[in-house]
This record gives C-alpha cells, sequence and structure tokens, in this order.
C-alpha cells in the first residue's frame, strides 16, 4: 500500500496504533491483577485498542499486523464474555502480542516481515481450548462473499471525521470509469488517494456471468471514500459522474457512531451495517445502526488516556515538526519583540499611542508563545505508564514482588524532555527492580513486606518539575560503593580517605561504575547511572541521590518545565554578557570593597563568602572564560590588569607607602564585587561578575557542533540588541572549577566545632566575679551568679550558740560559716566593727532555695569581669575552683554552694 | 492463459499461468486458454500471476470471470505469484475476501 497510499495517513495509522497500544498497558496490568474482576469498561478500552489497530492495518493491508491483532481480538472477546479469566498466562501472550503489534509498527512497512507465529499459536492455543477456530471470524463477517459489503470499523469512519473529511459512497465502473479514461486501477486509486482517504472497496460481482461473457460486463467498484472536498470537487478529483458519487449524511452518522453505545460489547464491528444501505445505484443514508461500535466520547485520546472526555471537535492531532516549527518561530517573534523594545527605548512620546501599541505586541507575542508552548506539553504519565509493565516482567524473571505506585502522572513537561526522560527512567526503574529490591524471602528475614515498592512521584517544586524515584529495597552501601570504586580506579585510597559518604554514594554516576559482580540481562553493565545524570544534565536538570542502608533509596531528578523560551538573567564580565537560567539564580549578594576582608574568605586555596553562617564556594567567571581580569584605576580611569591573585586580599594597607596612590582601591568602591548565588541541587555556589543587567526571557539556541563539549554552556541565544551571548550551565560551571561541596561542607562543620569548644573555654574562662578578703591579705573570689546578697553586718549583731554562729535573716536565725572552719586559710582578724555575710544562692530544681547559712567575710575589694584559667592550689579543703592572678594578687576561687554543702548545711544536693 | 501438463501438478489441481500480463490487448485471448484449461476435470483451479506485472481493468474483470465459473462448478480457486504492487491492488478492491491471493 506504500505506493497507492499517502504515507502521513500511515504515518499517522501509526502513531495512533502506538498511543492506543501505550494505552492500554496499563489496563492489560490491571486485567493481570484483578483477574475475573477486572470491569468490563477496561476490557472494552483494551478491545476497543486492538480493534482500531486491526481495522487500520485491514484498510492499509498490512497483512500480520491485521492477523495478529484479528487473533488477540478474539481472545479479548472470550475475556470479555466472561468466557475466559485473564489469568497470568494468558496475559503473558497478550502482552507478547502487544510487544509484537509494536515491533511491526516500529518499521511499518517492513511489518510483514516481522515473525509472529509464535504469538499467534499461543494466542490461536486458547482459541481452540475455547472451541473456537481462529480464523472463523474473518470469513463469518463476509456474509455474501459476492456482496462483501464495506468491511470496515468504526474507528478509521471517526478517524475520517476527526479529520473534517466528508463521506462519500462513490461508484467507478472498470470499464467505463477507469480503463476508458486510459487508466489503470492502479493509477485510478492513486488518484483518489492524492484527494482524499479510501476507507473500503469492493467490486460487486454478484452480477457476473462467467468466463463466457465476463469480458462484456462492466463491473462496478464501490467505493467509501472520505475527503475534504465538496461533492462537485470530489466529483472531479475523482475523475467520476456526479451522479455517480453521493455525499453520505454525515449528521446521520455522527448520530449513530454515537448512538452505538459499546456497553456490553464493542466486538470487533464494521462499519458494514452503517452503510450497507448505501446501494451502488442509489447510495442512501445508513438505515441500521452499527451494534457495537465505540462512542465517540470513550475513545483514547493524546492527552486524556483512556478516561479522556474529548469529543472529536475538541482534540486535533497535529505533527510534532509543525508544532517545532511554530515553537521557532514563536521564539523568533520573542526575539523580534526584544529588539523592538529595545530599538524604540525612551521614543515612546515622540510617537503617539506607541506605547500602547507596544503593550499590546507584548501581550500578544507573550500569550502566543504561552500557548504554543502550551502545545508541547505532555504529562510525564506518557513515559511514567510504561514502567508498571517492565517492572512486571522483571518481578516474573527475577521471581520479585515489586508493586509500582504513580503519583503527578498529570504533571506536564515539553515533548523534548519528556522524551529525553524515557532512557535515564528506564534504567533507574531496571535497576531498582534488579539490585535495590530485595528477593520476599531476603525482605521477609529483615521485617519487611515481602511486596518491595517503587513510588514514581512528580510535583513542581520551586519552577521546576521534580521527579522522585524511591525504591524500598535494600539502599546503597557506602563502604562496597567505596571498594568497588578503589577496585576500578575510579578513586585512588588517598582520596577515599577523605570522603564522605555522600561522596561515596555519588561514585555510583561514575562512568562505569558497577556495585553488581555479574552482568544480567536486565542490568549490571555499569552505563545505567552515568547515562542518568548525564542526559539529565543535557537537559539543564539535575539528580540527587539520598539512600539509608536497608531502608531504601530516592532518586530526585530536577528539570527545567520547557528548554525553548526561559527567563535568564544577563550578566557581564569584562565587556561579555553571559545569560543564566532563573531557574538556577538563588539571590544576588552584592560584597562591599570594604567588606571583602572580612566576608571572603580563603579555604584550601578557594575562595569562599560568609553568608549568613554558610560558606559559599566562589567562582570567578572571568576565571572560567579565561579573559585576563582588569579594574577600573581610580587614578587614570582606565581599565587596567587586575594581577591580585586572591578576592579577599589581605596584604597590609598600603597607606605608609609612598608609592600609594589616593587611597587603596581595596576600598574603592568600583572594587565592590557582585555575586550571583547559583543553586545546582542541594548545593550553592556564587558566581563573582562584572555587571548585573536584567531578567529577559531568551531563546534558547542550540550550540555549535564545535562548542558542544564545553560544559559551562547549555546553549546560545540572541539578545534584543541582536548580539549573541552564550548561556551559562550552572552544573557545567561547578564542575569546570572543580568544587567540592563536600569538602566545604565538612570544613565548615569542624569550624564551627571548634568555634563552639573554643567559645566553651572562652565562657569557662571569663566570669564576674566578688572578689573579697576574709584575713588580710588573702584574696577571695566567688562567681556573682553564685551569690544572693552581701549583708554588711555589726560584728555585736552576732550571735554565738555553742560553737555556732547565728545573725538574723528575714526574721529568721541565719547560720554563718566562717572560711577558715572550711578551708586552711586565715581567720578574720579580731576587733572589726563590721563584717560582711555573703549570703549564697542555692538554687534547688531551678529555683532559688532559702540560704542555709552566711559566708562572714571580712571586707568586699570588688566586682568585676575576670579572664583567667584556674590553676590548681594546695590549699585544702571543699569548695576550692581553683586560684588565679587577678588585679596582681593571688586569689583563691571558691563555690560558695560547695562549701555549705561540705558544712553540712545544705543538706541534700542543691 | 497456458494450463500446465498434467504431472507438474496434482491430478486434481489445475494451474493456469497468466503467460503475462492480463491487459486489454490479451485478455480475449487469455479468457480462451482458460476456458479450455477448465474443460479438464478438476476440483481446484490455481491462476499464476508471476509473469504479470500489469493487471488493468479488463484483466480483473477476467479474473473475476475466471472465479465466478469456478465458482458455479465448484471449483476452489486461488491465484498465486502476484506482485505485490498487484497484491495491493486486489486487496484494495477486497479481492482476498473472494478467493486466496499469494504474494509473490
Amino acid at each position: 500500500m506504500a505506493s497507492l497510499a499517502d504515507e502521513s495517513i500511515i504515518a499517522e495509522f501509526v502513531a495512533e496504533s502506538r498511543e492506543h497500544l501505550s494505552t492500554i498497558e496499563p489496563d492489560l496490568l490491571a486485567m493481570e491483577e484483578l483477574g475475573a474482576k477486572v470491569s468490563q469498561e477496561v476490557i472494552n478500552r483494551v478491545f476497543r485498542a486492538i480493534h482500531s489497530l486491526k481495522g487500520g492495518a485491514g484498510f492499509f493491508a498490512f497483512e500480520s499486523l491485521k492477523r495478529l491483532s484479528h487473533t488477540m481480538e478474539g481472545v479479548l472477546m472470550l475475556v470479555r464474555d466472561g468466557k475466559l479469566h485473564p489469568t497470568p498466562e494468558i496475559m503473558d501472550r497478550l502482552f507478547s502480542g502487544v510487544d509484537r503489534l509494536r515491533a511491526m509498527l516500529d518499521d511499518i512497512h517492513a511489518s510483514d516481515t516481522v515473525p509472529i507465529e509464535k504469538e499467534l499459536a499461543a494466542l490461536k492455543l486458547i482459541l481452540e481450548h475455547q472451541g473456537i477456530s481462529p480464523d472463523a471470524r474473518v470469513l463469518a463477517r463476509s456474509k455474501d462473499p459476492s456482496h462483501p459489503g464495506f468491511d470496515l470499523g468504526a474507528e478509521e469512519v471517526r478517524s475520517a471525521i476527526k479529520r473534517g473529511m466528508r463521506i462519500y459512497h462513490a461508484v467507478a465502473y472498470l470499464h467505463r470509469d477507469i480503463a476508458e479514461q486510459g487508466l489503470t486501477p492502479v493509477a485510478f486509486l492513486n488518484n483518489a488517494l492524492s484527494v482524499g482517504q479510501c476507507l473500503d472497496a469492493f467490486i460487486d460481482i454478484g452480477a457476473i456471468a462467467g468466463l463466457e461473457e465476463c469480458l462484456e460486463q462492466d463491473l462496478p467498484v464501490s467505493l467509501l471514500y472520505g475527503s475534504v472536498l465538496e461533492p462537485d470537487l470530489a466529483s472531479v478529483a475523482l475523475r467520476l459522474p456526479q451522479n455517480q458519487i453521493t455525499a453520505l449524511d454525515m449528521a446521520q452518522i455522527k448520530k449513530q457512531l454515537k448512538a452505538t453505545a459499546p456497553a456490553p460489547s464493542p466486538a470487533p464491528q464494521p462499519v458494514a451495517p452503517v452503510f450497507q444501505a448505501a446501494e451502488a445505484a442509489a447510495p442512501a443514508a445508513p438505515s441500521e445502526p452499527a451494534e457495537e461500535a465505540a462512542p465517540l466520547a470513550e475513545a483514547p485520546t493524546a492527552r486524556g488516556g483512556a478516561a479522556g472526555k474529548d469529543t472529536g471537535n475538541e482534540t486535533l492531532r497535529v505533527r510534532v515538526d509543525l508544532l517545532t516549527g511554530l515553537m521557532n518561530l514563536a521564539g523568533e517573534l520573542v526575539l523580534g519583540r526584544n529588539q523592538l523594545f529595545r530599538a524604540l527605548a525612551g521614543k515612546n512620546r515622540m510617537v503617539p499611542g506607541l506605547g500602547a501599541i507596544l503593550q499590546n505586541i507584548n501581550q500578544v507575542t507573550s500569550e502566543l508563545q504561552e500557548g504554543i508552548m502550551q502545545t508541547r506539553m505532555q504529562p510525564i504519565g506518557t513515559i511514567f505508564s510504561r514502567f508498571p509493565r517492565i517492572v512486571r516482567d522483571m518481578s516474573r524473571s527475577l521471581n520479585k514482588q515489586i508493586e509500582v505506585e504513580i503519583k503527578g502522572a498529570e504533571v506536564e513537561l515539553d515533548k523534548s524532555i519528556v522524551e529525553m526522560l524515557a532512557d535515564p527512567l528506564t534504567h533507574i526503574i531496571r535497576n531498582c527492580a534488579d539490585h535495590a529490591i530485595e528477593a520476599p524471602a531476603e525482605r521477609k528475614s529483615v521485617g519487611k513486606n515481602p511486596t518491595g515498592r517503587i513510588l514514581l512521584n512528580a510535583y513542581h517544586e520551586g519552577g521546576q518539575v521534580c521527579i522522585a524515584v524511591t525504591d524500598d529495597g535494600r539502599g546503597i552501601d557506602p563502604k562496597r560503593v567505596l571498594q568497588k570504586a578503589i577496585a576500578k580506579k575510579l578513586v585512588d585510597a588517598n582520596r577515599a580517605a577523605e570522603m564522605t559518604d555522600r561522596e561515596i554514594v555519588n561514585l555510583v554516576f561514575a562512568p562505569g561504575f558497577s556495585t553488581v559482580d555479574t552482568v544480567s540481562e536486565i542490568s549490571g553493565r555499569g552505563v545505567g547511572m552515568d547515562v542518568v545524570r548525564t542526559n539529565t544534565e543535557k537537559l539543564g536538570g539535575h539528580v540527587e541521590l539520598e539512600t539509608r542502608l536497608g531502608e531504601g533509596t530516592t532518586l530526585l531528578l530536577s528539570l527545567p518545565l520547557t528548554l525553548a523560551i526561559i527567563p535568564s538573567m544577563i550578566v557581564g564580565v569584562e565587556d561579555q554578557r553571559y545569560a543564566i537560567p532563573q531557574v538556577n539564580v538563588v539571590e544576588f549578594v552584592w560584597v562591599r570593597a570594604a567588606e571583602v576582608a572580612t566576608r571572603i574568605e580563603s579555604v584550601h586555596g578557594a575562595h569562599v563568602l560568609r553568608l549568613r553562617d554558610q560558606l559559599l564556594p566562589l567562582v570567578r567567571l572571568a576565571d572560567v572564560m579565561g579573559f585576563t581580569r582588569t579594574f577600573l584605576d581610580p587614578a587614570s580611569a582606565e581599565r587596567v590588569p587586575d594581577r591580585r591573585g586572591s578576592l579577599a586580599d589581605r596584604r597590609a594597607e598600603a597607606a605608609g607607602d609612598p608609592g600609594n596612590r589616593i587611597e587603596d582601591r581595596r576600598k574603592d568602591w568600583r572594587s565592590d564585587h557582585n555575586i550571583v548565588v547559583l543553586r545546582v541541587g542541594s548545593n550553592q555556589f556564587g558566581v563573582v561578575v562584572d555587571e548585573l543587567f536584567d531578567i529577559e526571557e531568551i531563546v534558547v539556541k542550540p550550540m555549535s557542533s564545535f562548542i558542544k563539549g564545553c560544559r559551562c554552556f547549555s546553549g546560545a541565544t540572541i539578545l534584543g540588541d541582536g548580539s549573541v551571548i552564550m548561556i551559562l550551565d550552572a552544573a557545567g560551571l561547578a564542575h569546570h572549577a572543580q568544587l567540592h561541596f563536600a569538602d566545604l561542607q565538612a570544613d565548615e562543620k569542624r569550624r564551627q566545632e571548634e568555634e563552639s569548644r573554643k567559645a566553651a573555654i572562652a565562657a569557662s574562662r571569663r566570669r564576674s566575679v566578688i572578689l573579697f578578703t576574709a584575713a588580710e591579705d588573702e584574696r577571695f573570689a566567688v562567681p556573682q551568679d553564685q551569690v544572693l546578697r552581701l549583708e554588711r553586718v555589726p560584728v555585736s549583731a552576732i550571735e554565738r550558740l555553742g560553737e555556732r554562729e547565728y545573725m538574723e535573716y528575714r526574721g529568721e536565725g541565719l547560720p554563718l560559716l566562717r572560711l577558715d572552719q572550711q578551708l586552711e586559710v586565715s581567720p578574720i582578724p579580731a576587733g572589726l566593727k563590721d563584717v560582711f555575710v555573703l549570703i549564697p544562692k542555692i538554687t534547688r530544681n531551678g529555683v532559688v532555695a532559702k540560704a542555709p547559712a552566711g559566708l562572714l567575710i571580712s571586707s568586699i575589694l570588688d566586682a568585676l569581669d575576670v579572664d583567667v584559667e584556674l590553676k590548681p592550689v594546695d590549699v585544702k579543703g571543699a569548695g576550692i575552683l581553683g586560684s588565679a592572678m587577678v588585679q596582681d594578687h593571688l586569689t583563691l576561687f571558691l563555690d560558695p554552694g560547695e562549701i555549705m554543702r561540705a558544712s553540712g548545711t545544705l543538706g541534700g544536693n542543691a | 492463459m497456458v494450463a500446465q501438463t498434467p504431472g507438474q501438478a496434482d491430478s486434481n489441481c489445475i494451474r493456469i499461468a497468466s503467460g503475462g500480463n492480463l491487459v486489454a490487448s490479451t485478455v480475449e485471448e487469455r479468457r480462451k486458454a482458460a476456458m479450455e484449461a477448465l474443460t479438464v476435470p478438476c476440483t481446484e483451479a490455481v491462476l499464476d500471476l508471476a509473469t504479470a506485472e500489469v493487471v488493468d481493468s479488463l484483466g480483473i474483470t477476467l479474473i473475476l470471470g475466471l472465479f465466478k465459473t469456478c465458482q458455479q462448478r465448484r471449483i476452489t480457486f486461488r491465484v498465486e505469484g502476484a506482485s505485490p504492487d498487484l497484491m495491493r491492488v486486489f486487496k484494495l478492491f477486497s479481492l482476498p475476501k473472494l478467493f486466496p491471493i499469494q504474494e509473490r
């Protein structure tokens, strides 16, 4: 048929058929899972898809395709009628059939060379078991071979109607209309197909005599013909008299197609009954409804799948290259708009109304671009839907039990991204099923559900689409990864010793890495994860891996929504401009020249910016691009080469240098730094640029093959002023600059720990104390926070009771202690009129308790903050913290609470 | 058309070779040959199109006439050796629904 039919119609048939097959795969899985409980709706959907494929195959004369789909249809009919339960064995055969149909569609013109005998035999066996002759139905549909009638499915009619075609019944006589016109039948059909679609045709041989008189007869060929042409033009195009062409009543056809509800059985129903009334001599409107044709509303659609609600008028199949062309034109329009705005900037007042015109152009351009981009968006579910089948097949071959759960299938991405995701996601899923999920027995032994689980989840986050693939398998063992990496010389032992677990686990993305010892049919060749990372980064996305040993692994792919038109920040360095996709930009940081020395540091020879207690590695864009850095000389106002190697120039200021000009340029405002903070996965880094311009919507142009290897760039674009600039790739920049985020994080952690330790030591050294004496020349100190009160007391107010002394304090007798009674120190000199009583602060359960006693001292010297390191002393007694020199005197530091406790006045623990 | 000699085929089957294209200029001659071939009692007739590259309207009519005659005489009829292009035309005209056609 290839030489006759329009290739574009065949291509459309192939595309539709592929879509049918991918749409029914989840339904086939549901049939297998639910067995006899599966709903009729699910079976009907599968049935209609296979039947539709068969109809198309029959029309285009793809015989193998037709035979196989016909036989599958027979099996599905038995399932639908409840005569057969969809057991795994039966579903295996149907799945094999679907695979073979798909293989035939891959090269439709060679489809008849694809071997189908094995699949056919397996399916026929099912039919024969049910007492059905697999080939009987084809013949059964031809009630009278002499009057075969039209034989095509309702889908073909719908397809033609969807494309806006009218349907004609045409009669061409072999002799009068073909031979006498100087045409061969081939030429006649070629001509017909050039302006329409031949839905079906047959020669009515009911009246033919036999060999004796046959050549005197002019046999009529009946055509069911679809074309967008009006009846009069169709007549001209087919080179047939108008009275031999009858336009069928489209309203009636549509009505009947809709009225012919599928339930309970959308059996393989040719449209023949619909058109049977259209007799050759007097074609008429269809008189009988098709018994089992599927309603239009339930026909699977490109966007909505089986559950779609589209009617023929709401969707239209459009070629991808046409959309791509429109997308490119929209891109050019955006560029044109940008250039127009740039050219007319500031001239609004010169031309009345120009501002409103520009605004209108701006709005329409944006909406047009958005609309066209929308047409290229596809739900990620188109890729996700293939994985349950893959996992199902793998589970069976690996003797594992694995469930697949899909979330966010409706999340949309540009078609090109969706297509490029197919390989990485397949690798990930295969790895999950093959390596990550354990065998049921192993899972049971560690207390897990014997059925493993893989969750595919797509969602929007931060202007990107995130795709998380999570399994509850064994996780990735960093030790094992490291062993393999060292064995494969992906990392040397010295480097290995310094690596964090996170870095080690990320070695799985290294080219050639694999932890499995044997290469299986499924995976284990060590190419998968490398492909995952490479493909994702090619799309402007990135991959992150989180794993917990024994619990599972999550791979997170973050991707841009589209690759075509993206908002970007335009930055400048050394008179060159670059675009940075806004999705990578976290924030801008302006570091004043005067702050550079305090905010920018050097760690392992690399510059880092201290930003909100985090260390942010810095990359100088000029260095990455290989430019000679310059600076504006404040004295000469000219740009001169910048010879400073370090951003954080900590050389001594040149104030005393006689050669110093005007002032140190390190403090000049022209030496301020503009830093664009970029995000790559969970890591961030800063790019030092000279200038920040504006955010523009840029049209991404592919890079020339000569510079495709430059990982710093992801593409090129044209700015409003017509200049071509490169688009920076954040991940590529980080890679080029050899940033080691993990090192920095570890360093920062170590630094923070060290600072905490030093702060703790400093806190122990620095204290507020009260200095006092008991005996002359013997100095003591107690921490202020351990003192409740200091009371001056006349010696006469101290009362003695046996060996003990008391004073009245708040209406009660307060026992008093003398230091010399507790420690080996001198007593308070006699003859003093007044002494002081130090009442310690005793807390119980965080509450200040009643003081059990007071400490008698002779005088208070000072209350001050000291920064001292206490040293041990040889003075005996409890409550001595140590000694230190304070105000050039040796001072004994005391813990009054401990003294109270040792004296027995405190009782229990304070 | 040329009937093959006995012994080359099953005794119950006659093979009728098209002897070239089946077009307006040749159909009458081929029709007579076919009629003559069918005078031999048989249960099956095979039309061999191995040497036919072009079959025009009259050629198709002739094939259908042959089929009809066989049908009337309860002779199983089939076609063999159809070129791919001819096969496509036959399929478009739904001839395989009438009798088996084997592609070359």
